[in-house]
C-alpha cells in the first residue's frame, strides 16, 4: 500500500505539490498522469525517500517514511524497484553489470551465479544476451528501458514498482511492448505499481485508476467512467487531444 | 549603491556556499569511516589520477627546474658564489615550487575530471538510483577518490621535486660549470627535517583541498549539461585559489611551530 495523506513539498520557494493526498491499495496499479512539470517525478522521488515533504505523511505498507531513520528507510528501499525517467542507467557500466548491480553491491553471490541470474532477467525483459557486455549509450532508447527495467526487478523482488514515463521517446510499437511488460509485471509478480506518464493512451493500457496531477494538485482520483464524465475544466482541456483513444477504449470494453 | 550591493550579495553568496562545503566536507570524511569499504574502486582513481597525472608533473618539473637553475646561476655568478646553487634549488622546489605546481597541475587535470563525472552522474540521476539502489554515493564516488588524492598528490610532489632538482643539476653541470659534487652536497645539506616536513604536509593538505572542492561542486551540480560545465570550471578556479591561499597558510603555521628545524 501507498498512501500521501495531505503531502506539500517545495524546491526552495517553488511549490511543486500541494496538499496532496491518495490511496493505492496493495497489488493495485495506478498511472499517474499530468502535464510535464506537473510534479509526476517528484512523486516518486518522495516515495523512495530522495526528498522529505515540507508537510504531510507518506505511508508504504505501514511504514510512515517521513522521520523514520536512514536505516529503516534502507530497508524499505530494498522493496520497491524505481525505473527512472530515461532509464538513469550507470553509463560507465555494461548492461550485465547493470542489470546485477544490486546484487554485486548486496549480495555474496558468486561472479558466475550473478551472470546466471542478470542472463535469466535479460530474457525476462526480452533482450537478448548477446548485449551483456554493452555499453548503455550503445543500446537503442527501448533497450534501455528494457535494462532499467530489469535493474529495477534483479533487486530485491520489489511489491512496489515505480515506473516514470517508461514510454517517452519510444516509437508506438517499442512503447506497446514496453507496457506489456509492465502488464506482465503487475499481474505476474502481484506488485503495486504506480505508472507515471503523460501519455493518456499508454495510461489505458495500463490501468482502470487514474490519477491526473495539475501544478502541484490533485485533479481527479478514479477509473476511467468518471474521468469520461468529469467536468472539471482543467481536466476537459487535458482530455481534449485524446478524445479518439478515450472513446476507444470504451467501445472496447462493451464488445 | 549598485557595486556595494553587489558586494554584500557576493558575500552572503560566499558564505553560503563555505558552509555547505563545510558540512559536505565532513560528512566526506565520515565516510571514510565504517563498512563498505570500495578497495577496487580506490585503486582504480589511485591509478586514474597518479598515471594520468605523471607526464604532466615530470613535464612541469623539468622545465621549472631548469628554468629557475639557468636563472639562478647567472645571478650567483655574479657574487661568485655558484656554489650555493644547489641549496637554492632544495629550499625553493621543495618548499614552494613543487607542491604548488603539483597543485595546481593535479587540480587543473583531476578536480575537473572529479566534477564533471560525478555532476554528469547527478544530471542523469545516476545518483538518485545509487541511493534508490541502497548504496551512498558519497561514500562510493566521493571516499575513493579522496583516498586516492591523498596518497597520490604527496607521491606525484615527491616525483616533480626530484625532476626539478634533476633538472637543475642538469643545467649546473653543462651549462654553468660547477661540478656534481658541489650541487648535489649542496642540495643534501637543505635536506633538513623542517624542509622535508614542509614539503610533504603541503601536498597533503591540497589533495584534501582538491578532493573537497571537487566532490562537492560534482554533487552539487544543477541545471544539466550547462551547469556541469560551470560546475567543472568552477571546481578547478576554485581548487586552485585555494590551493595558492593554503600554501601561504601552511608555510605561516609549519614556521612558527617548527622554527628550530630549519
Ligand atoms: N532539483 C530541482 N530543483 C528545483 N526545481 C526542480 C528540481 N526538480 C524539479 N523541479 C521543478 O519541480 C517541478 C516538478 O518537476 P517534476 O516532478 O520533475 O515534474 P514532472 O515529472 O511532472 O515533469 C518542475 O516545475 C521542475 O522545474
Ligand atoms: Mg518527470
Amino acid at each position: 500500500m501507498i498512501e500521501f495523506r495531505n503531502v506539500s513539498f517545495s524546491y526552495g520557494d517553488k511549490p511543486v505539490l500541494e496538499n496532496l493526498s491518495f490511496r493505492i491499495p496493495t497489488g493495485e496499479a495506478r498511472v499517474i498522469m499530468g502535464q510535464s512539470g506537473s510534479g509526476k517525478s517528484t512523486i516518486l522521488r518522495l516515495i523512495l525517500g530522495l526528498a522529505k515533504p515540507d508537510e504531510g505523511d507518506i505511508l508504504i505498507e505501514d511504514t510512515n517514511i517521513c522521520g523514520v531513520r536512514p536505516r529503516v528507510l534502507r530497508e524499505i528501499r530494498k522493496r520497491i524497484g524505481m525505473v527512472f525517467q530515461d532509464g538513469a542507467l550507470f553509463d560507465s557500466m555494461t548492461v550485465g553489470e547493470n542489470i546485477g548491480y544490486y546484487l554485486l553491491e548486496h549480495s555474496k553471490m558468486r561472479f558466475d551465479e550473478i551472470g546466471e541470474k542478470v542472463r535469466e532477467m535479460l530474457g525476462f525483459v526480452g533482450l537478448s544476451e548477446d548485449i551483456i557486455d554493452k555499453l548503455p549509450d550503445e543500446l537503442s532508447g527501448g533497450m534501455q528501458r528494457r535494462v532499467a527495467i530489469g535493474r529495477a526487478l534483479l533487486s530485491t523482488d520489489p511489491k512496489i514498482m515505480l515506473y516514470d514515463e517508461p514510454t517517452t521517446g519510444l516509437d508506438p510499437s517499442m512503447a506497446s511492448n514496453i507496457l506489456s511488460l509492465i502488464n506482465r509485471l503487475t499481474e505476474f509478480k502481484k506488485v503495486t505499481s504506480i505508472i507515471v506518464t503523460h501519455q493518456i493512451a499508454d495510461a489505458f493500457e495500463i490501468s482502470k485508476k487514474f490519477i491526473v496531477i495539475d501544478s502541484g494538485k490533485s485533479i481527479f482520483d478514479g477509473d476511467i467512467t468518471q474521468l469520461r464524465q468529469a467536468d472539471d475544466s482543467r481536466i476537459v482541456e487535458f482530455l481534449k487531444p485524446f478524445r479518439d483513444s478515450i472513446a476507444n477504449v470504451q467501445k472496447n470494453e462493451f464488445i | 549603491m549598485k557595486p556595494v550591493q553587489f558586494l554584500i550579495e557576493w558575500f552572503k553568496h560566499f558564505a553560503y556556499e563555505s558552509q555547505r562545503l563545510f558540512i559536505f566536507s565532513g560528512r566526506m570524511v565520515a565516510s571514510l569511516y565504517g563498512r563498505p569499504f570500495y578497495v577496487s574502486e580506490t585503486f582504480e582513481q589511485m591509478y586514474l589520477i597518479g598515471v594520468g597525472s605523471l607526464f604532466l608533473v615530470v613535464l612541469t618539473g623539468i622545465s621549472a627546474g631548469q628554468g629557475m637553475a639557468l636563472q639562478f646561476s647567472n645571478e650567483l655568478a655574479d657574487f661568485g658564489s655558484k656554489n650555493y646553487l644547489g641549496r637554492i634549488m632544495a629550499i625553493a622546489i621543495i618548499r614552494e615550487l613543487g607542491p604548488v605546481l603539483t597543485g595546481v597541475m593535479v587540480a587543473a587535470r583531476v578536480a575537473s575530471g572529479i566534477t564533471a563525472e560525478i555532476g554528469s552522474m547527478k544530471s542523469s540521476k545516476q545518483l538518485d538510483a545509487m541511493v534508490a539502489f541502497g548504496i551512498d554515493p558519497i561514500k562510493k564516488l566521493a571516499a575513493p577518490r579522496l583516498i586516492a588524492l591523498i596518497v597520490m598528490v604527496p607521491v606525484l610532489t615527491i616525483v616533480c621535486d626530484v625532476i626539478a632538482i634533476v633538472g637543475g643539476w642538469m643545467i649546473a653541470i653543462f651549462i654553468s660549470h660547477i661540478t656534481s659534487l658541489t650541487y648535489w652536497t649542496a642540495v643534501i645539506d637543505r635536506l633538513n627535517f623542517g624542509n622535508l616536513f614542509i614539503g610533504i604536509a603541503k601536498p597533503f593538505v591540497f589533495a584534501f583541498v582538491i578532493g573537497f572542492i571537487s566532490c562537492y561542486k560534482g554533487f552539487t551540480a544543477e541545471g544539466g549539461t550547462k551547469g556541469v560545465g560551470r560546475a567543472t570550471t568552477e571546481s578547478v578556479v576554485i581548487a586552485s585559489i585555494t590551493i595558492l591561499i593554503a600554501n601561504f597558510i601552511v608555510t605561516k603555521v609549519v614556521y612558527s611551530f617548527l622554527r628550530g628545524y630549519f
